[in-house]
């Protein structure tokens, strides 16, 4: 399900804006449903308000004469009935549906009204013009008593054009959608400002890890939401204890190696003239040592550290250069170093050092006169770090290769001396670092030691 | 040449002290990181072996005393710690070479003849004045190729000398370095050395490679090569 594993990683505001959104629409659209709904009956009422008081009027105006016959006044109080297209219509209908008379609005329109229902009462109907359009119409079927006494049914008929009313619902509905537009936008920019405001802290935090990765920052400060507190308490916390825990470590490591190997150095100093040891006594004493070197060096890599910041290479290849420099002293060594000042390594200060350390060690026994260390962050690999030491030495051979890379993984390894440093860096690089370590002919002609690692691994 | 041992494994310690004292050379030990920095301030001190891991100072606490005091002779770093950062720290203080426990004692030897031989500005194990030449890896002392035997002793002597050649040595200073602080400081048995030495070297008497400065002491001549080919 690619869907909702893409959703499962929407951001905050993203989640926090659709949502919103949603709501928003989701109201301001039973508003307008609402509002319009309540526009439309108040039209209505008022339509029918208006044909009642036509026809009142009407009724109004009306006599009879003492033959029966209608009369209505030529001019009405109501403009709108004596112009023709106005829209209003007026007519009279016997019982039978005879016109007895009619609104000189109606001239050309053949207004059909509906035959009278129940008596006695205003009934809303459907009217229609001579082209067919609707109209609203009402009827209004009254006894008008005759002045012979008799009775007589008397259907006052009056309709209204719907034009009017529908241009008005028109424009009413224009306004309120351009109103609730309006509305729901400043809602929509209101809540993205509240959005912004209330994750402020969360990206503050975003922030600071990566002021923390990069070294600019020992930890959070302390000015967050109480909802937020706890966890960048507890990366603080993380943050201090991880450098003692560390410490701590070292000095345990250190004081192992102190007293494993003292003693160890007593037997082998000894054994040299010792003839009371049994025979192969040499040969196990060297293996305990390269076993406990083994391990110690494995067990000094930190790896990677999550909140770390990456450490300058230039400096931590200086000191090991000044060191080599004193320790192959004899061999008068010439160390190349192209080490940009920006370079930094995505790793622990201490695994650094051992990198470079065992790796242009290696290279100054090999070497004749050069060792290079070459040290850049790759930008392909989103500033993965890329170590290059060369040599000028004899080389090793291609077939070789593969060998010297996995040879002392094994501590009883049968090369002694040799390849122990190798293989911690192999591991260190491969298991901690998640990189590669390759081996091939470098341009000064021996061995070019080629560590890679990703950034984040 | 005298080396200052500063270890306090009393086994290890004593190994190295029978070690370099079998070598020939004037030995000094110590198991105290203070008397350590004591020692290295105010004995002829040519070469020191000092362990790291001390129980009341930190060995590289003593190194950075002795090189505050001004004291620059060549410190070999003996130590059970083997990171790179330990490394570093070590030889940034002021330590010259490094050695990781367990080693060779011959590796130990070797170190020291190297580092003493390159603080006295010889860059070569080939020590040579004129037809005088002397491998301080191999021990063999050649004049005009042929080789000459030479006592332990005899070979410190010679030694020390051509390492400070065309200084003047006196007897004290000679005495010191050569020999250990319990050792009958009798100066003619310096003499008595010095003119066999100087016969084993020269038999016919023509390179006279060793002058006496009377009062003074004795100077291996700098210039051996002239007056060896005129």
């Amino acid at each position: 399900m690619p869907d909702q594993r893409e959703r499962a990683d929407w951001s905050l505001a993203r989640r926090v804006l659709l949502g919103g959104g949603l709501v928003v629409i989701t109201c301001v659209g039973l508003i307008g449903l609402s509002v319009d709904r309540a526009f439309e009956n108040s039209v209505e009422e008022l339509v029918q308000e208006r044909l009642l008081a036509r026809v009142y009027m009407l009724m109004g105006a009306t006599s009879i004469t003492d033959d029966g016959r209608l009369e209505l006044p030529a001019q009405l109080p109501e403009e709108r009935l004596a112009t023709p297209g106005s829209g209003a219509y007026a007519a009279i209908t016997d019982e039978d549906g005879t016109l007895l008379w009619r609104s000189a609005s109606s001239v050309g329109q053949n207004v059909s009204y509906p035959g009278p229902a129940e008596r006695g009462l205003p009934q809303l109907n459907k009217a229609r013009d001579s082209s067919g359009t609707l109209l609203q119409g009402l009827s209004y079927p009254v006894y008008w008593e005759l002045p012979s006494g008799k009775d007589r049914l008397l259907s006052f008929q009056v309709a209204e054009s719907r034009t009017l009313v529908e241009s008005q619902t028109v424009a009413f509905r224009r306004t309120l959608t351009w109103w609730l537009a309006a509305g729901a936008a400043s809602l929509l920019v209101v809540m993205a400002g509240v959005l912004l405001w209330s994750l402020a802290p969360v990206r503050s935090i975003a922030k600071e890890v990566r002021l923390v990765e990069a070294g600019e920052l020992d930890g959070f400060n302390q000015q967050y939401p109480v909802e937020l507190r706890p966890l960048t308490d507890s990366l603080n916390a993380l943050i201090s204890s991880r450098e003692k825990r560390i410490q701590r470590y070292r000095h345990a490591l250190s004081d192992l190696a102190h007293s494993l190997k003292t003693p160890l150095a007593v037997l082998r100093a000894g054994g040299n003239d010792s003839s009371s040891a049994p025979p192969g006594t040499n040969a196990q004493l060297q293996r305990m040592e390269e076993t406990i070197e083994y391990h110690l060096q494995r067990a000094a890599i930190t790896g990677r550290m999550p909140l770390a910041a990456p450490v300058a290479v230039a400096p931590a290849a200086l000191a090991i250069v000044d060191s080599l420099k004193k320790i192959y002293a004899e061999k008068q060594l010439t160390f190349i170093t192209e080490i940009d000042s920006q370079v930094r390594f995505p790793g622990a200060a201490g695994d650094l050092s051992e990198l470079l350390g065992n790796l242009a060690d290696n290279a100054c026994k090999w070497a004749n006169s050069r060792v290079r260390l070459r040290a850049v962050n790759d930008a392909s690999q989103h500033s993965g770090f890329r170590l290059d030491i060369d040599d000028d030495g004899p080389g090793i051979p291609a077939e070789m290769r593969q060998q010297v890379i996995s040879r002392g993984v094994r501590a009883d390894s049968e090369n002694p001396g040799q390849g122990i440093g190798l293989a911690v860096v192999v591991e260190t690089v491969t298991e901690m670092y998640q990189g590669t370590v390759a081996i091939d002919t470098s341009d000064l002609g021996g061995t070019r030691i080629t560590v890679s690692i990703p950034a984040n691994g | 040449m005298r080396v200052l041992v500063v270890e306090d494994e009393d086994a290890l310690r004593e190994q190295l002290v029978g070690a370099l004292t079998a070598e020939g050379l004037a030995v000094d030990a110590t198991g105290s990181g203070e008397e350590a920095v004591f020692m290295g301030n105010e004995y002829p001190v040519d070469v020191a072996i000092l362990d790291l891991g001390l129980p009341d100072l930190d060995g590289l606490k003593v190194l950075g005393r002795w090189r505050a005091e001004g004291r620059l002779f060549p410190v070999l770093i003996l130590t059970a710690r083997s990171r790179w950062e330990q490394k570093v720290d070590g030889l940034e203080t002021g330590a010259d070479d490094y050695l990781t426990k367990p080693f060779h004692m011959a590796e130990v030897l070797a170190r020291l003849r190297a580092l003493v031989r390159r603080s006295a500005g010889w860059a070569s194990t080939l020590l040579e004045t004129g037809p005088l030449a002397m491998d301080t890896s191999s021990q063999m002392v050649t004049v005009a190729d042929k080789e000459v035997s030479l006592t332990a002793f005899e070979y410190r002597l010679l030694e020390y000398l051509m390492l400070h050649s065309g200084e003047v040595v006196s007897k004290a200073t000679l005495t010191e370095h050569l020999y250990n602080e319990d050792h009958d400081r009798d100066s003619n048995v310096l003499e008595v050395l010095v003119g066999r030495l100087r016969r084993k070297l020269d038999p016919d008497g023509k390179l006279k490679p060793i002058e006496t400065l009377r009062g003074r002491g004795y100077r291996l001549r700098a210039d051996l090569g002239r007056a060896g080919s005129a």
